[in-house]
């Protein structure tokens, strides 16, 4: 019995046709994948490209400080430039802080900011309701834009969470105020987007970047109310008997 | 011609159908799925007997030290284990104080005198390097018999690497989960900082699995 596809050469043995499929299958992806490995720093580069919002380069009138590597020289590099103001959030404090054991943010990042020698009449704090995140923050930003009308603000963050930040910030109802708004990506100093792999540090940053923005899309209604676990918590996961 | 019916000519369709049974499914089921998935990687239990120990693993001083200090408040332990953490680029900047900074303090303020947390030197990036200066504290002192405070998302893995290191000495160890502030295995998803947790709890553990 003849195969198929051993018309043209009768003496020559047929190879199946599934098994020609699967062969054809497996050197499209041998391909690619060869190609994926050929051109992997453009394809990373590319990928944590998507997690970056980098967009007006102009000078604004006032900073808010979120996050980011050195964000606070970067704040008053900005203000040595033609800033006027800096703003600090301040949210919730952690049990850390309300023990002692740790400053409030917008208190070490007034103290930071004074030894960048950024004028103490310049620093302002905003305040934000329940748990201080980006969601959080931007509202109280977009308030903050509505009630200084002239004035255009940037968003020091981390530069993985920038696109993040734009995200939330096109979600405000206040568009005129969203306008003003623009997001400053701050570089890290071990690592950018054209080496993350190279570092545990950037790649647990892309990880948890890709993380956050796919969170972002996936909730845009934001999270439930945040609630910190008590003493009798932790009391309780040590044993049954000491809970008491 | 009768038309017969072979499980070739419907194979494609089967599949799609019996895939799309299979999203459908796990979509109605999705919290229960999650919810699994969240407390698969809880494997600590409470403390049955006193131990000699309590180890703090580093990363999250906003609650491990605190169960540490409630540990050795109910008498279940009387010396504190702390490994050497590297610092990050805030605490080389001197922004904030270094981790193992903050564990002690908040040891301190919760009862626990200085005098019993000791160090165990080398210093420690990971949950491996963790594991390896504990496997030669443990070969040190192989009678002992220590917990291990970490967050409880964490402890699947940890009991993976630290049974790695110390070898049979592992069975000296014990794993104690201190919950998270916000979410637990119940509801990780709904948060950005345990979808954060959670979902990288799964990679790392596939990245300690596989390298």
């Amino acid at each position: 019995m003849q195969a198929q596809g051993s018309l043209s050469d009768p003496g020559h043995r047929a190879v199946p046709p599934r098994i020609q499929l699967w062969s054809w299958r497996l050197a499209m992806l041998s391909g690619l994948l060869f190609g994926a490995w050929l051109f992997r720093v453009q394809l990373l580069t590319y990928l944590a490209g998507v997690l970056i919002h980098d967009g007006n380069h102009a000078t604004p009138t006032a900073v808010l400080i979120y996050d980011g590597d050195r964000c606070f020289v970067v704040a008053a590099k900005l203000v040595s430039s033609g800033t006027n103001d800096v703003i600090l959030p301040s949210g919730r404090r952690n049990r850390l802080v309300r023990m002692g054991v740790l400053l409030p943010s917008e208190e070490i990042g007034r103290r930071e900011l004074l030894k960048q020698n950024v004028p103490e009449g310049n620093i302002y704090s905003i305040a934000v309701h329940g748990k201080m995140d980006c969601s959080t923050v931007a509202t109280a930003l977009c308030d903050w834009a509505e009630d200084h009308p002239g004035r255009t603000i940037g968003v020091l963050c981390d530069r993985f969470s920038s696109r993040k930040w734009r995200t939330i910030l096109n979600r405000a109802p206040n568009l005129s105020a969203v306008k003003r708004i623009h997001v400053i990506p701050v570089p890290d100093r071990h690592f950018n987007e054209t080496n993350w792999w190279q570092s545990k540090e950037g790649t647990m940053a892309f990880v948890n970047g890709i993380l956050r923005l796919t969170f972002c899309y996936l909730h845009p209604d934001g999270e439930p109310v945040w609630q910190e676990r008590t003493q009798a918590d932790f009391r309780a996961t040590i044993s049954a008997d000491t809970s008491q | 011609m009768k038309p017969t019916f072979t499980f070739r000519k419907y194979r494609k369709g089967l599949v799609c159908v019996v895939i799309l049974a299979l999203c459908m499914a796990a979509y109605f089921e999705r919290y229960d799925i999650l919810s699994s998935a969240g407390a698969w990687l809880d494997v600590s239990a409470p403390l049955e007997r006193p131990v000699d120990s309590v180890m703090v693993l580093g990363g999250d001083s906003t609650t491990r030290p605190f169960v540490a200090a409630a540990i050795v408040r109910a008498g279940l332990a009387n010396k504190v284990i702390l490994p050497q953490l590297n610092h990050s680029s805030a605490v080389i900047d001197g922004i904030v104080p270094t981790e193992e900074q903050i564990t002690r303090d908040v040891l301190r303020l919760g009862g626990v005198d200085a005098n019993v947390i000791v160090r165990i030197p080398g210093p420690v990036n990971s949950t491996n390097d963790e594991s390896s200066r504990l496997a030669s504290y443990l070969r040190e002192h192989p009678e002992e018999r220590i917990a291990i405070v970490t967050s409880n998302y964490h402890t699947r893995r940890c009991r993976l690497l630290f049974a790695r290191s110390c070898g049979a000495l592992s069975q000296n160890l014990r794993f104690v989960g201190a919950p998270t502030d916000g979410f637990n295995s119940r509801d990780w998803w709904q948060f950005e900082s345990g979808t954060v947790a959670y979902v990288g709890e799964y990679l790392k553990i596939a990245q300690a699995i596989c390298f």
